[in-house]
């Protein structure tokens, strides 16, 4: 029952961490929420419907959707941020939403207003059994393709230079740029990475639920979000154990709530979420000291 | 030839004019100082020569050309680093990384990256003892001597330095101008330096400026000025 419990939670939890890295990396060098990002994962739902007919593997399927959900990651930056970044906050807050309503009318417009069945390979869903857990093998990949990615990301931010140069950004981005670090580049790199993330969420958040329609990216982005606040907006271990608890605390509701009110279990996460932040308002991990937007 | 030239400049944050006409020029391998009290507008100065702050009106040539609408990472490519007021080292990045972050520009060529390295370390024993500590654990003279040394990782032509005394120890503060001076001694780097600490800033200076309320209100030679300026008018006006 524990162990059940444990890899309920992991599983979850590493979707939930992939989804709020992606979000935190942009927030950390912009100090802006990018709030189309929730249309990534519509992205790579539609990305993987059209493919549908073609004679493509699905692995190759799956890898084309990340592909174009890291284009869309970019395409975000030259259509919503870059052109006003430096004019306002509000109007980068309106134009990613202008740009996230874009993205689902086209959905809407050009493929139906409809859930759109995805398909998935069958032996995700197929369920196995060890140590009396009971779980089905997407979980399992779940946790093993997180533990991959947070893995190259954590080395990548720790040991290459443009990692330690996304670093500095995140803290400084004025004193980085000062040294020479090219605006452009780290802001292009974060929206990349950002789109990559996103992607492989997506196409695990896929596997669960096997559809697609145009209000799709609402969820994955209030998870995101509420994560990277529970863990700390400004850093990116902290998005990742927001992750983590985020999955816990859903999980927790999840197997204690009666059958009748678990319907209601989101009302119940976010009381608890507003109980954290009455506790630590920074959230848990409260990251570099300089934060202001530059 | 002068190597900076800032004609009629204008800083303006929102309606607050910072700098309301700052008129200022350094000569290859000169050390020039800015002094003024605070609010005189000598940061805002400093930081829109470096490409930050945004210059409401004026001209910045360097090397004989125009650096007004470039980019900071422009700016330092040109060979222009900058040493912020606040330090501004990364804190919660290694000593060894802000070194290295320091070099960014030269990141192709190791062998400068090496060399330039080994001579700050040289110049700054203190941040090779602790370059796999974390910046931010460090004391304040000593981020000081980092932001410098990540400075000088750029090998840049001109040194922007904005009030290194701030918030130091006396003792600490005669440190960090032995080393300046020392800088100044082994290469042939132009130094344009902000300070409050008028004593200090001469002992090292060629030429100083005096800013007041957005304003240069005079000029000349440190070793002349030094005994003859009236400082209380400078800082506290008539």
């Amino acid at each position: 029952m524990i162990l059940q419990f444990i890899v309920d939670v992991l599983s979850l939890g590493s979707m939930y961490a992939l989804f709020a890295l992606g979000l935190v990396l942009v927030y950390g060098i912009l100090k802006l929420v990018n709030f189309a990002y929730g249309e990534l994962i519509l992205v790579i739902g539609y990305s993987i419907f059209l493919l549908k007919g073609s004679p493509f593997p699905w692995f190759f399927m799956s890898f084309i959707a990340i592909i174009m959900c890291i284009f869309t990651s970019i395409a975000t930056d030259y259509v919503a941020f870059r052109p006003v970044r430096e004019k306002s906050v509000t109007a980068v807050l309106i134009t990613s939403f202008a740009f996230a309503t874009l993205l689902q009318n086209a959905a809407l417009l050009l493929i139906s207003a409809k859930p759109k069945n995805v398909p998935m390979p069958s032996f995700l869903s197929d369920s196995v059994q060890f140590l009396g857990v009971i779980t089905p093998v997407r979980n399992l990949i779940s946790i093993l393709v997180a533990v991959v990615c947070l893995f190259i990301f954590f080395q990548f931010m720790k040991r290459s230079l443009l990692g330690l140069a996304m670093r500095a950004s995140a803290t400084n981005f004025n004193m980085a740029r000062m040294l020479g670090i090219p605006a452009n580049l780290v802001i292009t790199t974060a929206f990349a990475l950002s789109g990559l993330l996103a992607g492989i969420a997506g196409t695990l958040w896929m596997s669960k639920i096997s559809m697609v329609f145009p209000g799709i990216g609402l969820e994955p982005l209030l998870i995101a979000f509420i994560a990277t606040v529970i863990g700390g907006m400004r850093s990116i271990q902290g998005a990742v154990l927001g992750g983590f608890i985020l999955a816990f605390i859903d999980m927790s509701f999840n197997y204690l709530l009666p059958q009748d009110i678990l319907k209601f279990r989101d009302a119940f996460t976010f009381s608890f979420v507003i109980l954290i932040l009455v506790i630590r308002p920074e959230g848990l991990i409260r990251g570099p000291a300089t934060g202001a937007r530059t | 030839m002068n190597m900076l030239e800032v004609k009629n400049l204008k800083v303006n944050y929102g309606q607050v004019v910072a700098v309301k006409k700052v008129d200022l020029h350094v000569a290859k391998g000169e050390t020039v100082v800015l002094l003024g009290a605070n609010g005189a507008g000598k940061s805002s100065t400093l930081l829109s020569i470096a490409g930050v702050s945004n210059k409401g009106e004026g001209e910045v040539d360097f090397l004989g050309s125009s650096i007004t609408k470039l980019s900071p990472e422009k700016i330092l490519s040109l060979g222009i680093a900058t040493v912020p007021e606040n330090r501004d080292i990364f804190p919660d990045l290694l000593v060894e990384e802000n070194i290295v972050l320091g070099g960014y520009i030269n990141r192709k060529n190791s062998k400068i990256i090496k060399q330039t390295r080994n001579e700050v370390y040289d110049l700054f024993p203190i941040l090779f003892e602790r370059k796999n500590q974390v910046a931010g654990t460090l004391s304040g003279g000593e981020q000081q001597m980092l932001a410098i040394g990540r400075a000088l990782m750029s090998t840049p032509k001109m040194l922007l330095l904005d009030e290194p005394s701030l918030g130091l120890a006396p003792t600490i503060v005669e440190k960090i101008y032995e080393h300046i001076a020392q800088l100044k001694k082994n290469s042939d780097l132009t130094i344009l330096l902000v300070e409050q600490h008028a004593m200090k800033a001469l002992s090292i200076a060629d030429r100083v400026y005096f800013l007041r309320l957005g304003e240069i209100v005079s000029s000349g030679n440190a070793s002349e000025l030094k005994n003859t300026t009236d400082f209380k008018k400078i800082y506290f006006g008539e």
